[in-house]
């Protein structure tokens, strides 16, 4: 077979940086240590990593295209398996982190039901890896974190955020009175998504929203005109 | 020569700006094409076209494959040395291009390597991939030396021999004189002359393109 696998082209040619690498591999540890501390303390990290992954996969696919820097693995091939390489090459680093921080929680618990390896848990890591892709896809890198992170911060400043993620905490059946405010509460700060308990039908509500994210991105990778920069200029 | 591919009615339009225009071309097993131009005329958006990398804003690209698209692991192209990515390690791009095929021990970054080196790094890896039976180079002799000029012009000769189709486009009409087997002309996007392996300037029209020929005249 002497097809390139696209996998192992996007990670040899646009890897994900070292640096956040290095920060994933910081907060997996840390989550061992804090684990074998104090069970149940490494919640947070998950948040941690939640964050780091919306910059981690933003990392963009027209700008390289358009440079030439892909033509190899473009030639020929289905621009679906291309996106879906691109996405995994993208989402790797942190969706490893999180599952050493599930391993470790569940070490520590003797139990796989802790809130990284949940529903809810693994909703919150296919949300903020492919629709940060996804947005960033024909922009520049970290556009798509960049603007997640200015909107939660946003809604904070102007206290639309904290009441009814107190009321969720307080009271996790206001999510089944308030679907649609939970799930924009989700969706703008998704990192405490791992740490409530959500009505199943707003876990689905997040996992299709990635799904979205994913086939969106996947179809403007497909529809895309690879034209180097300076012919369309 | 039996044809690998056909193109029709291959227009082009970046807004406003128009770069092809109703462009028809075809390559053939066991031949050499030559697409010739100066900067600008629309070669590299021609190639791009015929591999599937650009969509036509109008006529179609026929591959004579069951899929009826460029094959991915049938079809080799380089574009220049500034389309490598800057930060792969040269061994790595020429291992992961070539299939493990072509042999290259420097560890640094492409972005750290001369430009002819970059140049015969994208070159030696798609050309020593296994199986192809098109290939298609974007202006292939842009910054090698007269070293790297004749292993190219020696080595896509055997691909020729080997039953492979080439399409190859220059800006300067020398690099390709006395390998191509046709030539088209471009200029401002269209076709304005073709030309067997003897090519008569008399069938060109355009000063840049009578001026390329003139390069072919031998000095006094």
């Amino acid at each position: 077979m002497s097809r390139i696998s696209a996998f192992r082209y996007f990670t040899a040619v646009s890897p994900p940086p070292a640096t956040l690498i290095v920060v994933f591999g910081v907060l997996a540890i840390g989550a061992g240590a804090l684990e074998a501390v104090d069970r149940g303390s490494s919640d947070w990290v998950l948040a941690s990593i939640a964050v780091v992954q919306l910059f981690a996969t933003s990392t963009g696919f027209t700008r390289h295209a358009t440079r030439g820097y892909y033509d190899p693995v473009l030639i020929g091939s289905g621009r679906s398996r291309i996106a879906l390489a691109h996405f995994a090459v993208s989402a790797a680093p942190g969706a490893l982190a999180w599952l050493a921080c599930g391993a470790c929680q569940g070490f520590a618990a003797r139990s796989p039901a802790v809130p990284a390896l949940a529903p809810a848990g693994l909703a919150a890591l296919l949300l903020v890896s492919a629709v940060p892709w996804a947005v960033t896809v024909r922009s520049a890198p970290f556009l798509g974190g960049t603007l997640w992170l200015l909107l939660s911060a946003s809604l904070f400043a102007a206290g639309k955020l904290l009441p009814p993620l107190g009321r969720l905490h307080v009271q996790p059946a206001w999510a089944e009175d308030h679907p649609l405010t939970a799930f924009a509460v989700g969706l703008a700060f998704p990192a405490v998504i791992p740490s409530l308990d959500w009505p199943p039908a707003i876990l689905l509500a997040f996992a299709a929203t990635a799904a979205l994210a994913l086939s969106g991105g996947s179809l403007l990778i497909a529809r895309a005109d690879v034209s180097l920069a300076e012919e369309g200029a | 020569m039996k044809e690998v591919l056909h193109a029709f009615g291959l227009s082009k339009r970046y807004g406003a700006r128009e770069v092809l225009r109703d462009v028809e071309i075809s390559v053939r097993e066991r031949e050499v094409e030559g697409l010739i131009g100066a900067n600008g005329a629309g070669k590299t958006t021609l190639l791009r076209i015929l591999i599937g990398l650009v969509r036509p804003s109008a006529g179609r690209v026929e591959w004579h494959q069951e899929s009826g698209r460029a094959p991915a692991d049938r079809v080799g192209h380089f574009g220049g040395a500034h389309t490598l990515p800057p930060r792969v390690p040269a061994r790595t791009w020429a291992r992961l291009v070539s299939r493990g095929r072509a042999f290259c021990e420097d560890r640094r970054a492409v972005r750290a390597l001369s430009r002819g080196s970059r140049q015969l790094l994208g070159l030696s890896a798609e050309l020593a991939r296994p199986n192809l039976n098109a290939i298609f180079l974007d202006e292939p002799w842009e910054g090698l030396d007269p070293d790297g000029s004749r292993w190219l012009s020696k080595i896509l000769r055997r691909k020729r021999e080997e039953g492979c189709a080439l399409l190859v486009s220059s800006h300067r009409l020398h690099d390709l004189a006395g390998l191509c087997d046709r030539y088209a002309f471009l200029l401002d996007g269209r076709v304005v002359a073709r030309a067997g392996a003897e090519i008569s300037p008399n069938a060109v029209r355009g000063e840049d393109l009578l001026a390329a020929l003139d390069l072919m005249r031998p000095s006094p």
